[in-house]
């Protein structure tokens, strides 16, 4: 593949490796870093435009090619994958035993598991099962000057030395580059039911989803869409989408639990792959703005959007459009960051990224991240400048 | 020292600083592995005026309270809104938030639920120089590095705690409890393999061995089954139309795994009979010997019977007799070697045993420790699960939180002054 391909947010590499061991990995990192070259991960891309543009980018690292399934201990709940397979690969192989990983991203043809770690993929697994790093126990990792370290285990429970397992998560590669991950699965339900409910606009469906939480009514994942986001999916108005999973007989309750706290909007099954195709809206967009807020206050954060996914209940919601200028980032990024928010630009045109920093105020004083990012690549070598902070 | 807010933590945080004092938080003094310990001397700091419970955010699921609040206080004020706290360690009614995300504490429900780590969304944090600061928050999600997972479970190394943002969960519909009783642990641990490989993870599967069984029925009288060699005690939670069914499902591998006899509880009372049982296993100990030594490995759960048969054979040549009560469906054991300290040489002998269990926990595929931390009780093994380059990333970390080594010195790293002492014994050639 030409360097083109490998260019990130306007910056391209001056060369590209594909490794196929751990070994090779380890030999491309302390290479780059031997000789002060900066290395950006490549996985299946989903989430490479996330964050800032590296202040230097000499090597692209596709660890694509480091894919397959090491291990799956089935009677443990746990398998061993490296990094560049692919979600979609695994859930199938899972699936043959009744098992999953419970991490459900968007384009899982492509994202790979060492992607969706380092970068905190987001997707309506969010409500049951909280985040990625909830459901790895160990990794095997490249430091910045190519040391190869393992933190963690394969079991279930462990407190033995520091969780850098979850120090790692959401580090887009700059604190290390992840090769394997041990990983915690579940079993699959019996039966799931995907009800899609219309409404005339989006507030009625946050309505009708908060009283039936409050009802305590377990939702398996919700997704709920404006009318401008549907729109990118062919549907017309507002729309709310249900997943029910668990036991038959469960599900049967359930269902019927919706049923009645949706009447007027006649839930039905919704066609297969819809929830998938909401999940992709903010890849289908020019502009994707992932907002992140306490869930009793993402409405007043959502107050006025328009372009609105929402994973109700996960306390995540993106706002998509075509285009956008500075000053509609700051207007969003306001309202969540003066609500316990976030607001990240995950996806934009390079004109807008060179006006607004993607991550908005940085939490951490910068001291301790600083620190934090010398201590595993103490020269910069991986993606320098990507994460909050220009760190 | 007793501070009252965050602002008194920085405040002597930077006071130790200054005069290169080492800070050691204590929460309740619970824990197992020493970590409230002042090995290396220097200011501790005590967090019985931090108790409150800043918020509880229903509708976010989440509460944010101070360190020093008790772990069962919080799940009571959490119980109107129908939320409970799900880290439930055995000393829940005395052990605080604080020391639970210090040592990023278990229990029994984290078979289902994960641990405190699982738990924790936010974190305010003191530095080791005065520095407050916070970490994550209420989401999910932060800007930048997202270091809670990292403080959990630090043991204080990284800095204090003076606040956490926590997770709250719904309280399930329905809770059924149900005791297993088998001719022998090898039975048991079959159930429990069975159990997992037919896709259930119910909430909680415990296991006690006979000996557990004389000391737990003796102390509280649960109706355990004195005769059996070994008991399975099973939660199953969820909404109402599937319990019962996983239930019937679950008693049926039992027996076909060899159970003598299944039996559901009645009652909320029984269940809560049966759990106290469980809960009070460790002191009810004292009924067996004066002394008890408790090991916290965790193995891959279908490594059971090999690794239970592996202990009791520690055991028999150590001349120690050893009691099992622990979380099975994890593989996370709790191995209790009775002694007496009063009795010369025993003490000796009961360390060697509980290292040699270990070594097997480690041989299996396993860890040193599962929910009782490392502290100063096993960081001169922590070699046997990591290697230099693995430890030294660790350290890495704690430099960039504490450069100056102040934060609870001399635990979770292998020490040089106690450890060379500890290879140059018996250790090394043991197993």
């Amino acid at each position: 593949m030409g360097l083109a391909t490998y260019a990130v947010n306007g910056a391209a590499p001056s060369r590209h490796v594909a490794p196929t061991s751990v070994d090779a990995v380890v030999a491309a990192v302390r290479e780059a870093d031997d000789v002060g070259q900066a290395v950006v991960c490549f996985g299946g891309r989903t989430r490479l435009e996330v964050g800032n543009t590296p202040a230097r980018y000499d090597v692209a690292l596709d660890l694509g090619a480091l894919s397959g399934i090491v291990e799956h201990e089935a009677g443990d709940l746990t398998a061993t994958v490296l990094a560049g397979t692919t979600v979609g690969d695994l859930a199938r192989t899972l699936a043959d035993k009744g098992q999953m990983w419970p991490v459900e991203v968007a384009r899982p043809r492509s994202a790979t598991v060492g992607g969706i770690i380092a970068g905190a993929a987001p997707g309506p697994s969010r409500l049951r099962y909280a985040h990625p790093r909830d459901w790895v126990l160990g990794i095997r990792a490249v430091r910045g000057d190519g040391t190869l370290t393992k933190a963690g285990g394969k079991v279930v429970k462990n407190v033995t030395g520091y969780d850098l397992t979850r120090l790692y998560a959401g580090t887009y590669g700059s604190l290390c580059v992840i090769v394997e991950a041990n990983l915690k699965l579940w079993p699959l339900p019996d039966s799931e039911r995907t009800l899609l409910s219309r409404f005339d606009d989006i507030a009625a469906a946050w309505d009708a989803i908060e009283a039936l939480r409050r009802e305590g009514v377990e939702l398996d994942a919700v997704v709920t869409a404006d009318r401008a986001a549907a729109s990118y999916v062919g549907e017309i108005g507002a729309l709310a989408l249900l997943r029910l999973r668990g036991a038959r007989p469960v599900v049967a309750r359930l269902v019927d639990a919706v049923s009645r706290g949706l009447t007027g909007c006649d839930p039905d099954d919704a066609r297969p792959g819809l929830l998938e195709e909401l999940v992709d809206v903010p890849f289908r967009a020019g502009v994707g703005l992932r907002l992140a807020a306490p869930e009793s206050r993402m409405r007043e954060v959502l107050q006025g959007a328009v372009g609105i996914v929402r994973f109700d209940g996960a306390g995540t919601a993106f706002l998509v459009r075509e285009k956008a200028d500075e000053t509609w980032v700051t207007r969003w990024r306001d309202a969540a960051e003066t609500r316990e928010g976030s607001a990240i630009l995950e996806r934009a045109p390079l004109s807008l990224r060179q006006r607004v920093d993607t991550w908005g105020t940085p939490i951490l004083p910068r001291t301790l991240a600083a620190r934090i990012k010398a201590a595993l690549d103490p020269r910069g070598t991986l993606a320098p400048g990507r994460m909050a902070g220009g760190l | 020292m007793i501070p009252s807010s965050t602002q008194d933590v920085a405040k002597l945080a930077r006071f130790c600083h200054d005069n290169k004092v080492p800070i050691v938080p204590r929460g309740a003094g619970t824990g197992l592995s020493g970590g409230a310990v002042p090995v290396e001397g220097g200011v501790v700091l005590s967090f019985a005026r931090m108790t409150r419970i800043h918020e509880l955010d229903a509708a976010s699921l989440r509460a944010v309270v101070e360190p020093g609040l008790v772990n069962l206080h919080l799940s009571t004020a959490a119980s109107p809104f129908g939320l409970h706290f799900v880290p439930d360690p055995s000393s829940q009614k005395a052990c605080t938030i604080g020391g639970n995300v210090a040592e990023n504490s278990g229990g029994p429900h984290t078979l289902a639920y994960g641990v405190t780590t699982n738990h924790v969304t936010g974190l305010e944090i003191v530095l080791s120089d005065g520095t407050a600061t916070r970490l994550g928050g209420k989401r999910l999600e932060t800007r930048g590095y997202d270091l809670v997972g990292a403080f959990v479970g630090s043991e204080g190394t990284l800095g204090v705690v003076t606040e956490a943002t926590l997770v709250l969960t719904p309280r399930p519909e329905a809770v059924l409890t149900a005791l297993a009783a088998f001719a022998t642990t090898d039975h048991a641990s079959e159930a429990v393999s069975a159990v997992i490989a037919a896709g259930i993870v119910p909430a909680a599967i415990e296991m006690m061995d006979q000996l557990a069984i004389q000391a737990v029925e003796a102390a509280v009288h649960a109706g355990y089954p004195l005769d059996a060699g070994a008991v399975l005690l099973v939660d199953v939670e969820g909404v109402r139309d599937g319990t019962d069914d996983l239930l019937e499902r679950i008693t049926a591998i039992c027996r076909e795994a060899g159970a003598t006899d299944v039996r559901v509880a009645r009652s909320a009372k029984e269940r809560e009979l049966l759990w106290a049982g469980r809960k009070g296993a460790f002191g009810a100990m004292g009924r067996l010997a004066p002394d008890y030594y408790v090991q916290d490995g965790v193995i891959p759960r279908t490594k059971l019977p090999e690794v239970l048969s592996a202990i009791e054979e520690i055991g028999r040549r150590h001349q120690l007799r050893v009691a099992n009560v622990f979380h099975a469906g994890d593989g996370n054991l709790h191995p209790l070697i009775l002694f007496d300290s009063a009795v010369e040489g025993q003490l000796d002998r009961v360390k060697k045993a509980g290292s040699e269990i270990l070594r097997v926990c480690i041989d299996a595929g396993g860890t040193l420790t599962g929910e009782h931390g490392i502290g100063m009780e096993k960081n001169c093994d922590m070699e046997l699960q990591f290697t230099a380059d693995d430890l030294d990333a660790m350290q890495r970390l704690r430099r960039a939180f504490d450069p100056d080594g102040l934060a609870n010195p001399g635990k979770v790293f292998p020490t040089p002054s106690r450890c060379l002492e500890f290879k140059a014994g018996s250790f090394r050639g043991g197993a």
